[in-house]
């Protein structure tokens, strides 16, 4: 057990040992900064996002019924009113930017925001009234259904887990969250990149080194370093993950607030029909998160041991990230399918949208088991891999 | 105890690289002389189970059990210092050695105590704490040494360990040897004749992956360098001939 312990620190000490990786890591924090401050510069100056939030909060956990919806629609027409001369001039030029900026001077560009992503016009978010909103929630899951080529089957499943949210729902103001999933796809990609890095070398340094000799040649020189050496990768990149990850959630909270993590996710994914909160959904994407770091984790280090080459595995890693960025035409079907459970895409909005089914299995579902899959096997052909290893003529 | 070497075979695609060796090797320094590209380096590794023979095997016999070199308890009665000896540059002399030492399946308590040890003995005590990247070509060279016999070795393979060592260290380095061969089987192999000359029990010559000489310096009758030069002579001129 102590020799594991010492073998364990010895392999985390190597890594962290290398320049590159607290370089690539100063630039994904940056990155992430910057990502914050971008979002932020979006919703306007950080005085507005703070009153925005006071007014909101007034209304945190209200049933958004007819009578919401109403109350809303008449304090922006009032504020039109009371500070706009022009107010009918206006309204009849363009009701929908006149309602817009109504909303804004109120502090409710948040509401307005969120009721506009599920009407998708803006004059008619000065009548929507509750049913009429919550069927066009229902009619997005349809025609979104639709437009991915999922079965009518798996759109009724979906329905059905719409179906089976309490209505009215309950307004939470989420800003947070909003942003988290604005960006969280390329804050992935960041995290990725970063495991390339730090893990390229793992096994193939060894070789660089030529340490691989003495090693192999010692009692625990096979098995137990093999371990030695997954443990410790896992172990830094999970750490860059929580660090990269935890800045993102720090700088969102600092700017936009922490709270709204009761509401349901459709006060984020207004086209989700998820029956979860939003408390719930950070917990399934900092588990997927977690996960598919660790399958890019060992798949880099599968990588490192098979070609000896850091440079090489960099290379193949980056590769296996831009195809990750293409799509694939639903008219592939089953591929299509397939490819939608690409790790690169874990980390994406989309996750918690109506998306394929496989099997009785939700895409997450199927994503956890199959990366886990993924994982036990990488494991098992690193160590049968690596069991084998020979020092050849240099 | 002794090691056994049975008919072991290396071939790569295009070339025989070690021949179908067979030896017996009992306690004591076996010098293992050849000239660049004899097959030694091949040999060794086999003997360390870092590379597997075409054929042959290799076994590691005490009173009470018989190893093969391809298992764990073989590699634990191990101990090995390669021609191109690596080691991590931001790693401390200390570490590079606790961290050999766990590798090398010994408690932390001893790793300290026999870290220590070979320290004072390789003379690198006072740089112990020292980045290795900081080290000269010898220091590294010593390190490499203490290393190998960390886990006090019943095979322990050497493979031109005193290239970069100055004369004195040399002889400080030989004495040790010496000392270890008394208990243990130790397989020298060098370029250096004198090397051997001095503490080898035995002399075995390598030349195209097969031994051209077996015995003791007694039964080389001979001034081993002039013996080892008139063997690589020979083969100059047939090759001239050729």
């Amino acid at each position: 057990m102590n020799n594991c312990f010492t073998m364990y620190t010895a392999e985390i000490k190597k890594i962290l040992a290398k320049k590159a990786v607290w370089i690539a890591m100063t630039i994904g924090l940056a990155f992430v900064l910057l990502v914050g401050v971008t979002n932020l510069s979006a919703e306007g100056h950080i005085s507005y996002v703070k009153d925005s939030r006071t007014e909101l909060a007034k209304i945190e956990g209200k049933a958004m019924d007819d009578s919401f919806f109403m109350n809303f629609q008449n304090e922006v027409i009032e504020e039109l009113k009371a500070n706009s001369v022009q107010y009918e001039k206006l309204m009849a030029y363009d009701s929908g930017v006149a309602f817009m900026n109504g909303a804004n001077a109120i502090g409710k560009k948040s509401l307005f925001d969120f009721i506009y992503n599920v009407v998708r016009d803006r004059s008619l978010v000065e009548t929507i009234t509750g049913d009429a909103f919550y069927e066009k929630m229902r009619e997005d899951i349809i025609n979104d259904g639709r437009e991915l080529g999922a079965s009518e089957e798996e759109i009724n499943v979906w329905l059905k887990e719409y179906d089976s949210i309490n209505q009215p729902m309950k307004y939470y103001y989420a800003g947070s969250y909003s942003n988290i999933l604005d960006v969280s796809f390329f804050v992935g990609w960041v995290l990725f990149l970063n495991i390339a890095v730090a893990l390229a070398g793992v096994f193939a340094d060894e070789k660089t080194y030529r340490t691989d000799a003495i090693i192999l040649s010692t009692r625990k020189g096979r098995m137990p370093i093999c371990l030695a050496k997954i443990a410790a990768g896992i172990s830094v990149v999970l750490f860059q993950g929580i660090v990269i990850i935890g800045t993102l959630f720090g700088i969102m909270f600092a700017f936009f607030g922490a709270e709204g993590s009761l509401g349901m996710i459709q006060n984020v994914i207004p086209s989700s029909p998820w029956n979860i909160t939003i408390g719930q959904m950070v917990g399934i994407f900092i588990l997927l998160a977690m996960i598919t770091t660790i399958l890019f984790a060992l798949t880099n280090m599968l990588l490192s041991h098979i070609t000896h080459s850091s440079v090489a595995t960099l290379a193949i890693h980056a590769a296996i990230l831009f195809v990750g960025l293409f799509n694939v035409p639903k008219s592939l079907g089953i591929i299509a399918k397939l490819w939608q459970l690409r790790p690169t895409m874990a980390l994406y909005y989309g996750t918690f949208c109506n998306t394929y089914r496989y099997g009785k299995m939700n895409n997450v579902e199927a994503s956890v088991v199959i990366y886990g899959l993924c994982i036990a096997v990488l494991i098992v052909v690193l160590l049968a891999s690596y069991r084998k290893s020979q020092v050849e003529s240099r | 105890m002794e090691l056994v070497l049975d008919r072991v075979t290396k071939q790569y695609s295009n070339k025989i690289a070690v021949d179908r060796l067979s030896a017996t090797l009992k306690p004591g320094v076996i010098g293992l002389l050849g000239a660049n590209g004899a097959g030694k380096t091949t040999l060794m590794r086999m003997i360390c189970g870092i590379l597997i023979s075409t054929s042959g095997t290799i076994c590691f016999k005490t009173e009470n059990e018989s190893l093969d070199s391809s298992e764990e308890m073989y590699r634990d009665a191990l101990g090995y210092l390669p021609q191109d000896f690596g080691y991590y540059p931001n790693f401390t002399g200390k570490d590079f050695l606790m961290y050999i030492a766990a590798l090398k399946g010994i408690d932390k308590a001893t790793a300290k105590r026999k870290c220590n040890e070979l320290l004072k003995a390789v003379n690198l005590e006072t740089a112990a704490n020292k980045k290795i990247k900081t080290y000269s070509g010898g220091m590294k060279q010593r390190l490499g040494i203490a290393q190998a016999v960390l886990n006090d070795p019943k095979i322990l393979v050497l493979d031109e360990p005193t290239a970069g060592l100055d004369p004195k260290e040399r002889v400080r380095f030989r004495n040790l040897i010496a000392e270890l061969g008394k208990d243990s089987i130790v397989i020298l192999s060098t370029h250096i004749v004198s090397d051997v000359e001095h503490i080898a029990d035995r002399i075995l010559m390598m030349k195209d992956g097969q031994f051209i000489f077996d015995g003791t310096l007694d039964e080389v009758g001979m001034d081993l360098e002039a013996f080892y030069l008139q063997n690589f002579e020979e083969e100059e001129e047939e090759t001239e001939n050729e």
